[in-house]
């Protein structure tokens, strides 16, 4: 069990890995996840829900990952939490285009859901 | 297309006449009207204009290949997250206990699952070598530091198989001697895949031995098996994709059938040879030989300098669970990226 109590919002728009995810990070780790299926319902849950990090898909449709990290970084809000992306996009293109985004982390999918909380608190330098 | 066009020559053949002699001369002039060169310019510019072309249809058709297989790669991907997710979770037994049975089914889907992530990374890995984009970062590297990690990576499956992983005795004084140019995550990868194959088709209680040689210019590592061995009719075509000694080898063993291949494209991208021979008493070896230097650079070899490498692999874990190694790398900010 990770030191404190963590608060995560995934954002997916795939509901099955929305659902495993958050169930991985409760079942595993204790943290409290809320989670959203878009972009734009998102920025909106951050705002209002101010979670420790955020954990986001690349590609979704309307406003995809990137976009919304860009989005968020300009929201005054929610500037300061922590964004990793969790990625089906593995190519070595897609990996320096999201080096240049300025996220804290990438993380790919398929993850093990044992290890993804650690991997998270790992990234982020949260103590374990 | 038409070759350059055939240049008229002019012939001058004269005599000098002097008082103590006659003195012959003769030259020769080419005679490139200016229509000449005007159609030999034009010729010049329809040829570039053709190499334009076709570089720019070779491009075109990359593209889309990257696309399409970034595309099946993402697709494939997606659906195996939630499974291999849910079938960790249920069979982890954090969300309650499961009967006996019901663990069983669980875990053969978990393995399973694991086969096909790693099928599918073993799949994007060969492509992408094959297709020179996979960029070696070439330095210089300590060959007993990686088969130190590579054992250490290595061992806890080797305990379950209660195999013993050991490195010769003679190779143990003059390892610490041991370097060589290459790029020591790709070499990192030989070494694991072999290992990983080793302790598959090895019997439980026997060992699995790393030998190393040193001859002038060049390193030569050998992983040895105690195992069943391979045919003498094999010995070559196991290093192609898909060949297995027993066709039912991927199943049983949890093998993609392109584990080898890996290693040979790998290997060969460094300017080296692989390959297996059979051991005098029992087992196989697969052995491997480096140049200790690489004296050229081409198109697949990066100087160190080029920062994140075009390296989508994510089967530098072959062997064992294709999900929990994490491969940080760094971004132009320093920040460092996890690859799990």
């Amino acid at each position: 069990m990770l030191s404190r109590v963590r608060s995560v919002l995934i954002i997916d728009d795939e509901d099955d890995i929305r659902e495993v995810a958050a169930l991985s990070l409760e079942a595993v780790a204790g943290w409290t996840v809320f989670t959203a299926s878009s972009g734009k319902e998102g920025i909106l849950s951050a705002s209002e829900l101010q979670p420790d990090a955020i954990v986001m898909d690349v590609m979704m449709p309307g406003m995809d990952g990137p976009t919304t990290f860009k989005n968020m970084q300009q929201t005054p809000a929610i500037a300061h939490i922590p964004v990793i992306l969790l990625t089906a996009k593995v190519q070595g293109v897609d990996q320096r285009r999201f080096a240049d985004l300025g996220v804290a982390a990438v993380l790919f999918k398929p993850f093990d859901p044992l290890l993804l909380s650690h991997q998270i608190a790992a990234a982020l330098g949260w103590p374990e | 297309m038409v070759d350059v066009l055939p240049t008229p020559i002019e012939i001058f053949i004269g005599a000098l006449l002097l008082g103590t002699g006659t003195i012959l001369f003769a030259y020769l002039r080419a005679r490139r009207t200016i229509q000449n060169l005007a159609k030999e310019l034009e010729l010049a510019r329809e040829r570039q204009r053709e190499d334009e072309r076709e570089l720019t249809q070779r491009s075109a058709l990359d593209s889309l290949k990257d696309e399409f297989v970034s595309t099946v790669s993402h697709e494939l991907r997606t659906p195996l997250t939630s499974i291999r997710g849910a079938l960790g979770l249920l069979s982890s037994g954090v969300l309650g206990t499961v009967d006996a049975k019901a663990q069983n089914l669980l875990r053969i889907a978990l393995t399973n699952t694991d086969r096909l992530v790693r099928l599918i990374n073993d799949i994007l890995d060969l492509e992408r070598m094959d297709s020179g984009r996979s960029v070696l970062q070439i330095r210089r590297c300590s060959l007993p530091e990686l088969i130190h990690q590579a054992t250490e990576t290595m061992s806890a499956m080797a305990d379950a198989a209660e195999i013993r992983l050991t490195v010769a005795a003679n190779a143990s004084l003059v390892l610490p001697s041991v370097f060589f140019d290459g790029d020591s995550d790709r070499i990192l990868q030989v070494l694991t895949n072999l290992l990983s194959n080793a302790i598959k088709f090895s019997p439980g209680g026997s060992t699995v031995t790393i030998e190393v040689e040193t001859p002038p210019e060049a390193l030569i590592f050998r992983i040895c098996d105690q195992g069943r061995g391979i045919p003498e009719d094999q010995l070559e075509t196991i290093f192609e994709r898909f060949k297995q000694v027993e066709y039912s080898d991927s199943r049983h063993r949890g093998g993609t059938g392109l584990g080898l291949a890996i290693c040979r494209s790998i290997v060969q991208q460094h300017g080296g040879t692989i390959w297996a021979q059979r051991n005098t008493v029992q087992g196989v070896s697969i052995c491997v030989r480096l140049p200790r230097m690489q004296r050229t650079y081409d198109a697949a070899v990066a100087p160190e300098s080029e920062g994140v490498e075009d390296r989508s692999s994510v089967s530098d874990h072959v062997g064992y669970s294709p999900l929990d190694g994490q491969r940080p790398f760094l971004t132009e900010t320093g920040k460092i990226l996890h690859q799990s």
